[in-house]
């Protein structure tokens, strides 16, 4: 084992190309050590984003080129930021940071792995086994839906037998009306709220004059691409947009729209799922993310809705 | 040079294909040279068709992701490189059977969430498969592997007990140009800052080397 910062070149336009290439090599933790060594404990941490003072963007799409060299020598100054830089680099970095030089071992263990994955798709196992998980999966989801099915049916039995027994004892006994009254309240469906007008699942009141559920399924669709037609212009309207989109979401929960029952099932399975989607980038959101990759991800989100709805309507049972 | 193939188009456009080693290069030509659109490898539409089930689709993620993937396992997750394409290895399989249920965002945050998981998943089952190994067979090879990250680290502290010892035998003078060399600064920079001449700071700079080299003795480079 040597030591690495004597290796660093003299000239400077070199330097972050050599840094680059310790930083995405097992060599990186020597490199820090010796840093440290040189430099001390710096007299103020900061974190990496504040150490890249705004060229955070350009450091994931053009490499460590694209910083200052007071920039630079801040990141070696406080060596502790490089293993911090790789991380991020690695995680969210862009196809320039694939693109620096590999060790010869790495790059061949990567064509194995290309080759290897080539040959397991080759031989079919791979799609076989992708056709046999699809399979299951569908057949899980059968399952729920009668497990779902038959608890509706005990469900609306018991309810019939609770209200008979509510109905002789009322008339047997006037001091237990109030009790049944009570009960009723509490066994009436629940109040839907109100949903803001004007646009996405808020506006389906035309779903009732349309007929089959092909129709109903492209105008929820329609419905649902609305969402990403209106663009928020900061974290605060973007936040009230998913809260719209959720709203839309609980309206179509609580009171189903007008599709036959297993179309209903579907449905009300695929909304909640988008609607914990939606709930997640909420939640991102309100914990700091980025504004504009939240927003890309509410866009992807309601196109995929949307396609979903559409593929939904198209598919055979609903075509006609 | 890269090879390339031109193919002249009536509207007055020409598609531009170079070809190397690690792919196609896509670009839009006009006659005069000047270039209209760049169109790189769109990752979305490729992971919508791998998940349709496009193998050649999915092959073109393997192939544009897998280095990062590696880097991902064996630098942040610490796995030895031969674990480390074994893991990447199975966490492409995974991906292939989980993409047809994948929820939209991102998909190499996607990917190295399956590989984080991949990676914990190895490095627990390798430590079980030790634990038995030394309980059926009494040896001790977690000892053995335990010796060799030891002794990684070692080297690592006798390289910067000694680096510490031998900046603390250098010229002072020496050693302020040295510690600036190590932060990136330039030579001019350095003059500038220490208010002396460019050749002075070229021949501290280069003598302070020489000092760190003969004092590291068989740790320089």
């Amino acid at each position: 084992m040597t030591t690495l910062f004597l290796d660093m070149p003299e000239d400077r336009n070199h330097l972050p190309v050599w840094l680059e290439r310790v930083v995405l090599s097992p060599d990186l933790p020597r490199l820090v050590t010796e840093l440290k060594v040189i430099h001390g404990v710096p007299a103020q941490q900061l974190s990496l984003m504040d150490a890249m003072s705004g060229y955070s963007q350009t450091v994931l799409e053009s490499g460590l080129v694209s910083l200052p060299p007071p920039v630079l020598s801040r990141l070696l100054r406080q060596p502790d930021l490089l293993p911090k830089l790789r991380d991020w680099v690695l995680e969210s970095g862009g196809s320039y940071w694939d693109s620096i030089e590999a060790t010869d071992a790495l790059s061949s263990s990567t064509q194995r792995i290309v080759e290897h994955v080539r040959k397991s798709m080759a031989s079919k196992t791979l799609r076989a086994d992708r056709r046999r998980s699809l399979t299951k999966g569908v057949a899980l989801f059968l399952a729920m839906a009668a497990s779902v099915a038959i608890f509706l049916v005990w469900h609306r039995y018991e309810v019939n037998k609770i209200s008979q027994i509510l109905a002789k004892t009322y008339e047997d006994n006037e001091q237990l009306r109030l009790d049944n009254d009570l009960l009723k309240q509490r066994l009436a469906p629940v109040p839907v709220p109100p949903l803001a007008p004007g646009w996405g699942f808020a506006r389906r009141e035309d779903l009732a004059t349309l007929e089959g559920d092909h129709a109903k399924l492209t105008k929820l669709s329609g419905l649902a691409l609305e969402w990403s037609k209106k663009q928020p212009q900061n974290s605060l309207e973007l936040a009230k947009r998913l809260l719209e989109f959720r709203q839309g979401c609980s309206g179509l929960l609580l009171n189903p729209p007008p599709l036959t029952k297993s179309q209903q099932v579907w449905f009300a399975a695929r909304c909640g799922d988008w609607a914990s989607s939606i709930e997640q980038q909420l939640h991102a959101l309100e914990s700091g993310a980025d504004f504009r990759k939240t927003l890309e991800n509410a866009n992807s989100l309601s196109v995929s809705i949307a396609k979903e709805l559409t593929d939904r309507a198209k598919a055979p049972s609903n075509s006609g | 040079m890269s090879c390339c193939i031109t193919i002249l188009v009536l509207s007055g456009t020409c598609f531009q294909v170079p070809f190397s080693g690690t792919g196609a290069d896509f670009s839009l030509f006009n006659y005069d040279g000047t270039m209209t659109a760049r169109l790189e490898p769109d990752v979305d539409s490729l992971v919508e068709q791998a998940a349709l089930g496009d193998a050649r689709s999915f092959d073109e993620l393997v192939e544009a992701f897998s280095l990062r993937l590696l880097r991902f396992l064996t630098l942040t997750r610490g796995l030895p490189l031969h674990r480390s394409e074994d893991v990447a290895q199975e966490v492409w399989i995974k991906v292939w059977k989980a993409l047809p249920r994948r929820k939209p965002g991102p998909f190499l945050g996607w990917l190295l969430t399956i590989a984080r998981n991949a990676a914990t998943d190895d490095q627990k089952s390798a430590y079980h498969r030790l634990v038995r190994q030394d309980t059926e067979e009494g040896i001790l090879p977690h000892v053995a592997s335990g010796e060799t990250q030891q002794s990684h680290a070692s080297d690592v502290a006798l390289v910067s007990e000694r680096l510490a010892a031998c900046l603390e035998k250098l010229d002072l003078e020496r050693k302020q140009v040295i510690e600036r060399f190590a932060a990136g600064e330039s030579q001019d920079d350095i003059a500038q800052q220490l208010l002396i001449p460019l050749g002075t700071v070229k021949s501290r700079l280069s003598r302070g080397r020489q000092d760190l080299k003969v004092c590291l003795g068989d740790l320089a480079p």
